[in-house]
């Protein structure tokens, strides 16, 4: 073979191993979400949505508790960590020199390989132990820790890619630091950032392991906070492992729901960034 | 600074106009010396102003092209100008000298002058033609001053004009080919702000040197 | 252009940690005049620059001493405000930087609307006379309300000088102003500066110093952190007192 012929096949080659790579990584996603489609599909109605679950035996009702105590918690954490995550990382990346900062940078990283298991344990430790029960609370205070280093993350890499000299022209028109931290660097990236919060809420809505013990599940819908909580992913671990056929079905059905929803937050936040109606949005929303 | 091209071409065209009026001045008896001196006062205070602008302008401006010619240009003809007006203040002194009018003098003093405005307002229009036609008529002017020459040593030698005043007419004379010689080389820097080319030196060449020198160039044909 | 000076630096000294970066100037700037600062990369010339508006502060390790007298005060001094300080000395940047996802009216207003001014008629009348003065108004008369960035580049830069002019400072200071852009829009952007200085006191800092001698009145040149010499630009360029003014002007070095 010629030297020409070799460098074809070799570019071919390299060509042909990334296809491969990306089919790869896109079939066990396609093949989950086909799967459970055909397996959970079927089982969806208007019930499943409006109804709460039957006494045990009976064929029929719902997870509307579920599905509610999941946008419930998300919701509690969401209060919880968003603006603190958003804060820690605007601080990194305007103030990132300095002992806190790297103190700061490293807890945050630490906090993101922590197993999402052990952090419910510590919400356990923090509030089920001392309040004598599970509650909402300290569901939405294990998945606050959970999306806390993610925004906080998401945040300070955004942020990090604004240029120095425009905090420079924006400190040059006489404007103090915290009006160009605000006005400028972070209501320029506004768009970028809510998508990395909704990436954030996204993970979070699909943690099951830190509520098993925190928020540990509700056969009945509660909105108290002190009280237990049903969430979707613990509903469908419940049924799932149950001896019964009818609420196995159920299970699949809620794991059809959890996916489309996780999911669906995802491919909302990058669709709304390219149409630029959320920049629109917030633009006319905050003059 | 704020000089422009434009700034330096009216300069030249004002320190022109102070020329040209001393030019026509220094033929008139009703113009006394010390009011030429005035005029070449001023004249003096054009060319070193001129100069000046022209060194901060290429300095400052880096010019190129046609502002580059320009420039250049200006500079030149303004050399000329200030030479033209110390030929006319030597007319003065001399003019003084004489007791009457002699025609061939008259001639040759308007020819002269007439070069002068042509070589002025070919630089205002950009006129090579014009200019071209000025630097022809250089020929004619020195044949003039050759035959003014000829005839005053002539009538000197024969006794018909009193030494003094015979040698004061050809050193006006000399002093209006002169001024005519000045004007060619303001006409031949029109030729090159206009189309960059450098004629100098190819008039001969053109034109032919005298008849009485006899000699041929390579090329050159018996006219 | 007036002898009055506006601006006086006196014995100013910059340290960067250990790296003394600015050795002892002392140099005045007359109103409403453009003084042009040239010399070889690296010799302190921008650093100089971010004194006058304390925008150096922003680098951690920087350190200053000396006097630069505004309004007859130390500006270097603890008591003074930066923030104030700026409002008295615009200063435009290299790279042309419209603020993110903001319109170009939003642009030019936004250091009036952060100090507190709401009138919309107000803004919007300060807005085009900015524009008008930065020669951008006819371009972008029409479509105020599209994005900053969405301009090229020169007009960007323009954007930012119109948006500097709007908090009205006495003193605009240019850091490279053209060095980003191509040569007909640096053409342009010199043709602004020849009108601004009617109105303000502009001092730029220049790596062009063919653009210095086009456009400014006074010229400094600086090397190593030492000011050579500092003059006409008009004497300067034709017949510089220092030996190093000379070899640096004729290309033997730098």
């Amino acid at each position: 073979m010629t030297y020409l012929h070799w460098r074809k096949f070799k570019n071919i080659a390299f060509h042909a191993s990334l296809y491969l790579a990306a089919v790869i990584v896109l079939l066990p996603l396609f093949l989950i979400v086909s799967y459970v489609f055909k397996m959970g599909a079927s089982s969806l109605n208007l019930d499943f949505f409006l109804a709460f679950p039957k006494p045990v035996g009976e064929v029929g009702g719902g997870m509307r508790h579920a599905i509610t105590g999941t946008l419930y918690l998300v919701a509690i954490a969401s209060i919880i960590s968003i603006p603190t995550g958003l804060l820690c990382g605007i601080y990194l990346s305007e103030f990132g020199k300095g002992k806190v900062a790297t103190l700061l940078k490293f807890s945050i990283d630490m906090l993101t390989g922590v197993p999402s298991i052990i952090i419910g344990i510590f919400a356990y430790i923090l509030i089920v132990v001392p309040l004598k029960g599970f509650s909402a609370m300290a569901g939405g205070v294990a998945l606050s820790i959970i999306i806390l280093p993610i925004v906080c993350r998401s945040t300070e890499e955004i942020l990090k890619l604004i240029p120095q000299h425009i905090r420079e022209a924006g400190l040059a028109l006489g404007l103090p630091r915290w009006r160009v931290i605000l006005n400028i660097v972070v209501k320029g990236n506004l768009s970028s950032l809510i998508t990395g919060v909704m990436l954030a809420i996204s993970r979070a809505a699909g943690e099951t392991a830190p509520l098993l013990f925190t928020s540990f599940g509700n056969m009945y819908l509660s909105y108290r906070i002190d009280e237990p909580m049903a969430s979707l992913p613990v509903q469908i671990y419940n049924y799932a492992i149950s001896p019964f056929d009818d609420w196995r079905r159920q299970a699949w059905a809620g794991a059809f729901v959890l996916i489309t929803i996780v999911l669906g937050i995802n491919l909302l936040s990058r669709l709304l960034v390219k149409l630029g109606s959320l920049r629109h949005l917030i633009r006319r929303g905050i003059k | 600074m704020d000089i422009s091209s434009a700034d330096l071409r009216e300069m030249v065209l004002k320190m022109a106009s102070t020329v040209e009026a001393m030019v026509d001045n220094s033929y008139k008896s009703s113009v006394t010396i010390q009011e030429v001196f005035e005029f070449e006062n001023q004249v003096n205070k054009y060319h070193t102003d001129i100069d000046d602008h022209v060194f901060k302008y290429i300095a400052l401006k880096t010019p190129a092209a046609t502002d580059l010619r320009i420039a250049l240009s200006v500079m030149k003809i303004n050399s000329e100008l200030e030479r033209i007006a110390d030929q006319a203040v030597n007319i003065k002194r001399n003019m003084k000298k004489l007791g009457k009018e002699y025609p061939q003098l008259v001639t040759l003093t308007e020819e002269v002058k007439m070069m002068l405005q042509n070589s002025i307002d070919a630089f205002v229009k950009l006129d090579s033609k014009l200019a071209t036609d000025v630097i022809q008529h250089d020929h004619s002017v020195n044949e003039l001053y050759r035959d003014i020459m000829r005839d005053f040593v002539q009538a000197m030698k024969d006794d018909k004009v009193d030494l003094d005043e015979g040698f004061s007419v050809i050193r006006v004379a000399k002093c209006l080919e002169r001024i005519g010689d000045q004007t060619t080389n303001i006409a031949e820097d029109v030729i090159f702000l206009e189309s960059g080319a450098d004629i100098r030196h190819s008039a001969d060449l053109k034109f032919g040197r005298r008849k009485e020198d006899k000699v041929k160039i390579k090329g050159q044909e018996d006219k | 252009m007036s002898s009055n000076i506006i601006l006086q630096v006196n014995n100013l000294n910059v340290w960067y940690e250990d790296f003394h970066a600015v050795k002892g100037i002392s140099v005045g700037y007359p109103e409403k005049s453009i003084s042009a600062i040239i010399g070889p990369s690296g010799c302190g010339k921008s650093t100089f620059l971010r004194c006058l508006n304390r925008i150096y502060e922003e680098v951690p390790g920087a350190k200053a001493t000396g006097e630069i007298i505004l309004e007859g005060k130390n500006v270097l001094d603890k008591s003074v405000d930066p923030v104030e300080l700026r409002k008295r000395i615009g200063m435009v940047f290299q790279k042309p930087n419209p603020f993110p996802a903001m319109s170009i009216l939003d642009n030019v207003t936004i250091g009036l609307r952060l100090q507190g001014i709401k009138d919309k008629s107000y803004l919007m009348n300060v807005a085009e006379q900015c524009l008008r003065k930065a020669a951008l108004w006819s371009e972008v008369k029409d479509k105020l309300h599209k994005l900053g960035t969405s301009l090229s580049g020169g007009q960007q830069q323009r954007l930012c000088i119109a948006r500097a002019l709007a908090v009205n400072p006495q003193v605009l200071l240019m850091d490279e102003p053209t060095s980003a852009l191509d040569p007909i829009a640096s053409a342009k952007i010199e043709d602004l500066m020849s009108e601004l200085k009617k109105e303000f006191t502009v001092i730029v800092v220049t790596h062009n110093m063919q653009q210095a001698a086009r456009i400014a009145d006074y010229t400094s040149f600086f090397v190593l952190g030492d000011l050579i010499e500092h003059g006409l630009s008009s004497d300067i360029f034709t017949n510089p007192k220092e030996q190093k003014t000379e070899d640096y002007i004729t290309g033997r070095f730098g």
